[in-house]
């Protein structure tokens, strides 16, 4: 479903991707792990092209992504940031429905009927008139990837969602995308919550440095590492 | 005694009747200039380098060149090349609305500026096309971030409405300069003037404080 091959990335003398390939089936929920600054975090905005990468080609579904067709992309793949970045202007309920109606024109019965089923999934129904800054963190998280399930997207990119968050609202969130997991969409998620990967990703790709260290399936991944680095990462 | 307040009277409300002359150049021209200026805003933010370019030296021409010379291309340079007439009002305010709008374009763009970046990659990440996502995300926010410092733009319009007496407009400055030429004095019928456009500027700071109250999100 994505395809990525020989993606580098530098910030000026700084590499950040140093010749990533790597391919994510559909249905996959696939953890980024790596130290601060390993590029986990550009990998992931790379593919919905915040971060344009210097070389290399990344395609969605057989169709590379560019710069023209990064919109057709971007209603498929939906992204949630770790500071949440809601409209700070809009109510909870027009930070839901203002995209599927003005960019892929659905009607606005529709748009506030489906907004209202899934704030009510996220358990959030009574916050609806809210504007964002009357929520705590947890909520914020939990209405943004309601906003961007509002766009029926095949994929989801969670650049750490959790990492903003107070401990006590972690696992509000965690809950949340453990249930998209199980739904099979595809998921790419760049977190430090390892009991999160170890019950919910099916994959885990490692990243040292700009490039991939390791990529294996989860349960292999957390069982006794030869790798030094990784060792040293799991353990700390 | 009471012949001379009625005197003194009379001139104050001859000159506070210029009051409707002032507000009214310094609506129409703050209304052009937020316009213009919003939408020279969003040029100098803008992917394209040729808008931010052009917005750039509109600016910088309208900034560096005064007040009063603008005024007199419009009123009296323009159309003596073109053979038209033109209006005070219509002159008025299109100079300070051109004007206002460089002053207004800077303030806006600072308050985009300063949101922050991830209202720009949400909004990008959910294939929001660049204008809407101006109009109804950037620009509302920026908006409210600046609001004291269009309030601020807004007062010195007022102020520079003064000009329009050159144009022989009867606003407060061109009334108080005609009782000057009538009674040779000079020193109170200024006072006068200063007090009027003083008031107003009292009121208009007073209602911008309770705008910027009321545009709080909750």
């Amino acid at each position: 479903m994505i395809n990525i091959r020989d993606l580098k990335k530098n910030y000026g003398n700084q590499v950040v991707l140093d010749g990533i390939d790597v391919e994510i089936p559909r249905g996959e929920t696939l953890a980024l792990l790596g130290s601060s600054g390993s590029g986990k975090s550009t990998l992931l905005r790379c593919i919905n092209r915040l971060e344009i990468a210097d070389s290399g080609q990344i395609f969605f579904e057989g169709e590379e992504i560019t710069a023209e067709s990064v919109d057709r992309v971007r209603e498929k793949v939906g992204m949630v940031f770790q500071n949440f970045h809601l409209f700070l202007n809009m109510r909870v309920i027009e930070n839901l429905t203002y995209a599927p109606e003005r960019v892929k024109g659905m009607s606005s019965a529709a748009s506030l009927e489906k907004a209202q089923v899934l704030l009510s999934k996220v358990g959030l129904e009574k916050k609806a008139f809210s504007y964002p800054e009357k929520l705590s963190g947890g909520e914020k998280q939990r209405v943004a990837i309601a906003r961007t399930l509002m766009m029926d997207p095949e994929v989801i990119l969670f650049d750490e969602p959790t990492s903003s968050l107070d401990p006590e609202m972690v696992q509000e969130v965690l809950r949340v995308i453990k249930s998209l997991a199980s739904t099979g969409i595809t998921i790419l998620i760049v977190t430090h919550e390892m009991n999160f990967v170890k019950d919910v990703a099916t994959r885990v790709l490692f990243l040292d440095h700009g490039v991939i260290l390791e990529d294996q399936k989860t349960r292999d991944f957390f069982e006794g590492h030869s790798k030094e680095r990784i060792a040293q990462f799991l353990n700390r | 005694m009471l012949d001379y307040l009625r005197a003194e009277s009379s001139t104050f409300l001859y000159v506070l009747g210029g009051v409707s002359c002032t507000l009214k150049y310094t609506f129409l021209s703050f209304i052009g200039g937020i316009v213009l200026g919003t939408f020279l805003a969003v040029l100098k933010v803008s992917p394209s380098v040729l808008a931010r370019r052009a917005a750039q030296i509109y600016t910088s021409v309208f900034r560096g060149t005064p007040m009063l010379v603008q005024l007199s291309m419009i009123y009296f340079g323009a159309p003596s090349l073109v053979s038209y007439r033109i209006s005070p009002l219509l002159a008025g305010v299109i100079a300070f609305s051109l004007n206002s709008a460089a002053y207004v374009s800077e303030i806006i763009r600072t308050g985009i500026r300063t949101l922050d970046r991830g209202q720009f990659e949400a909004a990008q990440a959910l294939s929001i096309p660049f204008l809407l996502m101006m109009k109804d995300i950037i620009i509302p926010q920026a908006f409210r971030n600046v609001l004291p410092a269009l309030f601020n733009e807004l007062i010195n319009l007022l102020k520079e409405t003064a000009l329009i007496s050159f144009l022989g407009e009867e606003d407060i400055m061109r009334r108080a300069q005609l009782v000057s030429a009538e009674t040779y004095a000079y020193f109170k019928p200024l006072v006068m003037a200063a007090f009027c456009y003083y008031f107003m500027i009292l009121i208009l700071s007073g209602l911008g404080k309770k705008l910027e109250k009321s545009m709080s999100y909750d």
